[in-house]
């Protein structure tokens, strides 16, 4: 029996025969546009960029940038990461400090990441914006999720921390903390997502030497239509390798959550059938 | 361990008015009665988790264990560890599983048991805590006769001497309690 509620993976053929007819439509859309427009700085076709792809992927500019835009990117993420998770701790831990600080990282969140670069560059180093800009859009991620889910942590424990007399300290590392692992899981995976596009978006508007944002911008500005193309798929692939590196490392968080829903409420039949 | 004329309403709904309810300070006791006529109410507000609306909760001991109404484990930690999570030590928390049948089992993840063995891992953590009386919902809830007779014999042997309040819809538990009280739809004690 299959997981309860899981979509059916397709046979490998088919996946493949899938696969095979995205990559038709994809790269027969593309060169077709591409002759339609009939102007390479625009629209140019797979070949030319495919050709410009292995001009530059032999350079050490590009991969310089590539790393330098990934530790940055990464940097604000971690940042984002740990000050969201401690935000909510406190903030949980303290009542008022939570009805203080509560609508400033609301403001954090709904506020458009491109005032936080253009305020950013007055004050700071356009090499560090990318990793602030990228923290500053994580944070609320994180706060949002490791509050809700030490909130529901601790309602649905209280009856068990009050009788058994179990101390705060206690409590959190034993309880709300390790309760947290699910919902930290989703938040980093939408909060890789949310770095990497504000990342390379503050990146574009900072100009930091050596950095996917700075590739992009100069060959819009030169009217590059393949490099354009070449730092845009460089920026989907590395995306798509992020979050399939981030589902790996977070795979254990969400099997152990999914054991923990499935568990809830099973009978003992119903658990010896799985 | 008393109600003394408790009323208890949870919005519109009344659970009980004017309930009056003794606990035998030593010995088994068995609360039996027909589905929502508040038994497991009766047995939180002795725990001090709910409030009455009005009337008294008399003679409550300082430290009190309990199975929840629902077994309120940690799924991620190990049968172990839930136990220990009240003070036990390791040796103890795991000779009580092995008493309640689950050796072999204290290392597993409480997400992946049965509802039964779940069940039983409560019943060990409430045990396991050093109470001066213990309020069991349902402590053989899932669990078969075989189960239900070893659980029944531990509380037995490990409340020692203090009172113990069990809520059952089991006839076959209520009858292997010391004395019964029985919580009717007219929300009293018969």
């Amino acid at each position: 029996m299959g997981p309860a509620g899981g979509r059916q993976r397709p046979a490998k053929g088919r996946r493949a025969a899938d696969a095979a007819l995205f990559l038709l439509v994809f790269f027969g859309g593309w060169q077709a546009t591409a002759l339609a427009v009939g102007a390479g700085y625009v629209v140019p076709g797979p070949l030319d960029v495919g050709a410009r792809a292995l001009q530059l992927g032999t350079t050490a500019d590009f991969w310089r940038s590539v790393a330098l835009s990934l530790a940055r990117i990464f940097a604000g993420f971690a940042i984002g990461m740990v000050a969201g998770v401690m935000l909510a701790v406190a903030m949980h831990g303290a009542p008022r400090l939570r009805t203080v600080l509560a609508p400033f990282v609301k403001i954090l969140r709904t506020t458009p990441m491109v005032c936080f670069v253009l305020v950013l560059l007055l004050w700071a180093s356009n090499t560090v914006i990318p990793t602030l800009v990228a923290a500053l859009m994580v944070l609320p991620v994180f706060w949002t999720h490791a509050i809700e889910g030490l909130d529901a942590a601790s309602a649905a424990y209280a009856d068990v921390v009050r009788v058994f007399r179990i101390s705060r300290m206690k409590a959190f590392w034993s309880i709300y903390l390790p309760s947290l692992s699910g919902e930290l899981a989703a938040a980093a995976e939408v909060g890789m997502g949310l770095a990497w596009k504000s990342g390379v978006t503050a990146e574009v508007l900072a100009l930091p030497p050596f950095a996917i944002g700075t590739g992009v911008y100069r060959a819009k500005l030169a009217l590059e239509g393949p490099d354009l193309f070449v730092w845009t798929i460089a920026i989907v692939l590395l995306s798509l390798a992020l979050e399939a590196a981030l589902r790996a490392l977070t795979r254990r968080w969400r099997l152990a959550r999914a054991d923990e829903a499935a568990g809830e409420g099973d009978s003992d039949e119903a658990r010896s059938r799985r | 361990m008393k109600l003394d004329r408790v009323d208890k309403s949870y919005g519109r709904t009344t659970v009980f008015r004017g309930l009056t309810l003794e606990v035998p300070s030593e010995g088994v006791t068995a609360l039996v009665g027909p589905s929502g006529c508040g038994k497991t109410t009766a047995l939180r507000l002795l725990a001090g988790l709910e409030t009455p609306d009005a009337g008294r909760v008399e003679d409550v001991p300082d430290r009190l264990s309990m199975v929840f109404e629902d077994d309120l484990l940690l799924p991620w930690a190990s049968a172990l560890a839930n136990v220990e999570l009240v003070g036990a030590t390791r040796a103890r928390a795991a000779s009580l599983l092995a008493e309640l049948g689950l050796a072999g089992r204290e290392d597993l993840r409480v997400a992946s048991l049965s509802g039964g063995q779940r069940r039983r891992v409560a019943v060990a953590r409430a045990l396991a805590y050093p109470a001066e009386a213990f309020l069991l919902d349902e402590p053989t809830q899932r669990l078969d006769a075989e189960s239900a007779a070893a659980v029944l014999s531990a509380v037995r042997s490990h409340a020692q001497g203090a009172p113990v309040l069990i809520v059952t819809h089991d006839p076959a538990v209520a009858a292997a309690c010391d004395c019964t009280m029985r919580l009717s739809d007219a929300d009293r004690p018969s």
